[in-house]
């Protein structure tokens, strides 16, 4: 199984870590991130050790389905000696990542080139 | 009878069995289908008006946007268990220095263990956080009718930009 980019997401490899980006300019249907997410979800349980990489910059908003969906991947990720990450959140976004203590658990960077650099 | 939960932000979420306050004629008032797949785009049609009018500046869209996208959705999937053909209304009131968004569904309501009911797994959980956001963003959360009606105030942000008549948007409005 591949990840792949479809009309939500961006997918490229840099470095050996899959790169996700929310494509810009779009309305989101929270459906359909859920969708993306989920297809995410299936390549890390076939792939061990995957390494992957989800850029939040065109994502202006996020609600609970939303996190409690990154907070499965991350758990797939650990449960499969994957390395999950996030970057680039805009500010709305990681403060509720703060609120709700989930930047404990995640990795987040700044930037990709950061966040790359540290897989 | 009233309920309360104090979340970790210090504020309240409510519930009781009473109606909600009248609030008088609804600046804004639409109806819509149960279906999870309609939620977002309701969001984004709504927000988008209340920006034009001046309820909501753009620095705070996407945090109201974000209330909005958890009290509709509990609504549509939690309360009319996405029945297509139960609508669930979305009701804007101008209060002068605040509006409240009152979302109203047909479902079975719920009691105040779910207030009460710990995120799982704290913040491992994957579920659970919706009434929480909306009490980080909200000035106030209050469900009635035993939780089949959310009341969400806001602070008014700014001044009228457009009268809703000439906003192109009817008082009554069903989609889609």
């Amino acid at each position: 199984m591949q990840l792949t980019t479809d009309r939500i997401v961006k997918v490229e490899e840099r470095d050996g870590v899959h790169v996700v980006c929310f494509i810009s300019g779009q309305i989101r249907d929270e459906t359909e991130i859920h969708r993306a997410l989920e297809e995410i979800g299936q390549y890390i349980d076939k792939n061990e050790k995957s390494k992957i990489l989800v850029d939040l910059e065109n994502l202006e908003y996020l609600s609970s389905a939303g996190l409690g969906n990154l907070v499965g991947l991350l758990k797939k990720s650990r449960k499969t000696n994957g390395v999950f990450k996030l970057c680039s959140l805009q500010d709305s976004i990681k403060e509720l990542f703060q609120v709700m203590r989930l930047d404990k658990i995640f990795e987040i960077h700044d930037s990709q080139d950061t966040a790359l650099a540290a897989f | 009878m009233s309920e309360q939960q104090e979340t970790s932000q210090g504020r309240q979420i409510t519930l009781e069995s009473g109606d909600p306050p009248d609030r008088g004629e609804a600046a804004h008032e639409r109806e819509f289908p149960s279906s999870s797949a309609l939620v977002t785009a309701q969001v984004v049609r709504i927000i988008e008006l209340l920006v034009a009018e001046g309820f909501i500046e753009e620095s705070k869209k996407n945090q109201v946007a974000v209330c909005f996208q958890e009290g509709l959705w509990n609504a549509v999937v939690h309360g009319n268990r996405e029945s297509f053909s139960t609508p669930v209304s979305l009701r804007i009131f101008d209060d002068g220095d605040e509006w409240h968004a009152q979302i109203d569904d047909r479902g079975d309501g719920f009691t105040s263990a779910v207030l009460n009911e710990p995120v799982e797994d704290s913040e491992w959980g994957q579920s659970g956080r919706g009434l929480r956001i909306m009490s980080l963003y909200a000035k106030r959360v209050a469900y009635y009718r035993d939780g089949r009606t959310l009341v969400l105030t806001f602070e008014r942000s700014g001044k009228r930009r457009q009268d809703p008549a000439e906003s192109g948007d009817t008082a009554t409005e069903k989609s889609p």
